[in-house]
């Protein structure tokens, strides 16, 4: 995806499946599991 | 031309079909290579500016122009004299709104069914009558052609890429239809909606399936009537608050329905009252509730729900249709059997559906 918008190297982070069924604070677990690896991603140091 | 040359010829085709898949300006199987001149055919049959934009994706920054367009007509294996109506196909797209908002994009996996009414289904040998749906007419498996590549070349939507189809439909590949105006007993679809008997239009909708109900069990016009609405009010079409469908009747069914007394519209209002599910039917697959968000059906017990306020508090019986003209109704096919179709549309729910005027 990230080269047919012409950014190759773009860099992103995977989350499992399924998001559409889980409730708000199931999605505040999840986007917290995942802090870490967006946090790498922008260079920020642990 | 010598044996040598036409062998020269076929390798040199092939060849250039080749390269075309070299270039991923295909949707699997072979285009038909288009030169400049080959183009030219094409736009000569518009007066429309090649460069005006029939629709655009502002989330990827891509467009479809009458000159892609047209190219991808070519490709798709379409006559120069097609391209009125596949132009008249993206106008009614765009009309339509879904693509423009992503939804070729999405997991949905959805298809354009374009249903083509008026002259020029006999002019360009656009099939209506038997294996409607199906294979082995070149005006409709091209025509519908023409979209897919244009949403593959010009948009870029490539599966495992922009286009996210967790399975797709068979009708990605192509899907076009022509009423069966002659043996229908009703006025044609387009002159339901205002058209000439004489006039030519193509209306597009955005399908989830299509699926076929053999019904010859029952010569009862509202016994007929129930079983196709059985298919339209299954819990797995409704996903949102309801449904809307296009009923592709064959000429056995739809002349046993008016031989009863049955008009499209009384039609549409016994399956409007006919589609009906129980909040127990929603309960069992935990679709009685409305996120509250999103307006997606969730279990009554996620903590997004909110009560479906359509559902009847006395007699919890929901309509999964807002209202009859959520359903379309359209002949199709042969004479020859009672095989009529449902086809799972995302709208109109009521509102009228994106009929085009083919020009010319």
């Amino acid at each position: 995806m990230a080269r047919s918008y012409g950014f190759p190297g773009f860099p992103y982070v995977v989350t499992e499946h399924p998001v559409a069924s889980l409730s708000r604070e199931e999605i505040r677990e999840r986007v917290g599991s995942m802090l870490p690896r967006i946090l790498a991603q922008l260079g920020v140091e642990p | 031309m010598t044996v040598e040359d036409t062998r020269a010829l076929a390798d040199a085709v092939v060849d250039a079909i080749e390269y075309c898949f070299d270039q991923e300006w295909s949707d699997g199987l072979p285009v038909v290579p288009c030169t400049a001149e080959r183009l030219e055919e094409f736009l000569a049959r518009t007066d429309r500016d090649p460069d005006d934009v029939l629709l655009a994706m502002p989330q990827i920054g891509r467009e479809c122009t009458v000159r892609l367009a047209a190219l991808n007509a070519a490709l798709a294996g379409c006559r120069p004299e097609y391209f009125p109506v596949v132009l008249a196909a993206w106008d009614s797209l765009r009309a339509e709104g879904y693509v423009g908002r992503g939804i070729w994009q999405s997991t949905t996996g959805t298809a354009p069914l374009l249903l083509v009414n008026g002259p020029v289904r006999e002019r360009l040998g656009i099939n209506c009558t038997g294996n409607v749906f199906g294979s082995g007419f070149r005006a409709n498996a091209t025509i519908g052609r023409a979209i897919r590549l244009a949403a593959l070349n010009a948009f870029g939507l490539r599966p495992h890429a922009l286009d996210q189809a967790t399975q797709g439909t068979p009708a990605k590949y192509t899907c076009c239809i022509g009423e069966n105006q002659e043996e229908s007993p009703w006025p044609a679809f387009h002159e339901e909606f205002g058209f000439a008997r004489d006039e030519s239009t193509v209306t597009a909708m955005t399908i989830r399936a299509v699926a076929h109900i053999e019904a010859r069990h029952t010569g009862d016009a509202e016994q007929l009537l129930r079983d196709l609405a059985g298919t339209i009010t299954r819990t797995g079409a409704l996903l949102h608050r309801s449904v809307s469908s296009c009923l592709v009747l064959s000429p056995e069914h739809a002349h046993l329905l008016a031989g009863q007394g049955f008009d499209k519209q009384a039609i549409r209002r016994f399956v409007y009252d006919e589609a009906v599910l129980s909040r127990e039917d929603l309960d069992r697959v935990g679709k009685t509730a409305i996120s509250r968000t999103t307006s997606w059906r969730l279990p009554a017990d996620h903590p997004e729900a909110v009560p479906d306020e359509r559902i009847d508090p006395d007699t919890g019986a929901l309509h999964v249709l807002t209202s009859p003209e959520a359903v379309l109704v359209v002949v199709a096919g042969a004479g020859n059997s009672g095989v009529s179709a449902v086809v799972d549309t995302f709208g109109p729910r009521g509102d009228r559906p994106p009929l085009v005027p083919v020009a010319g």
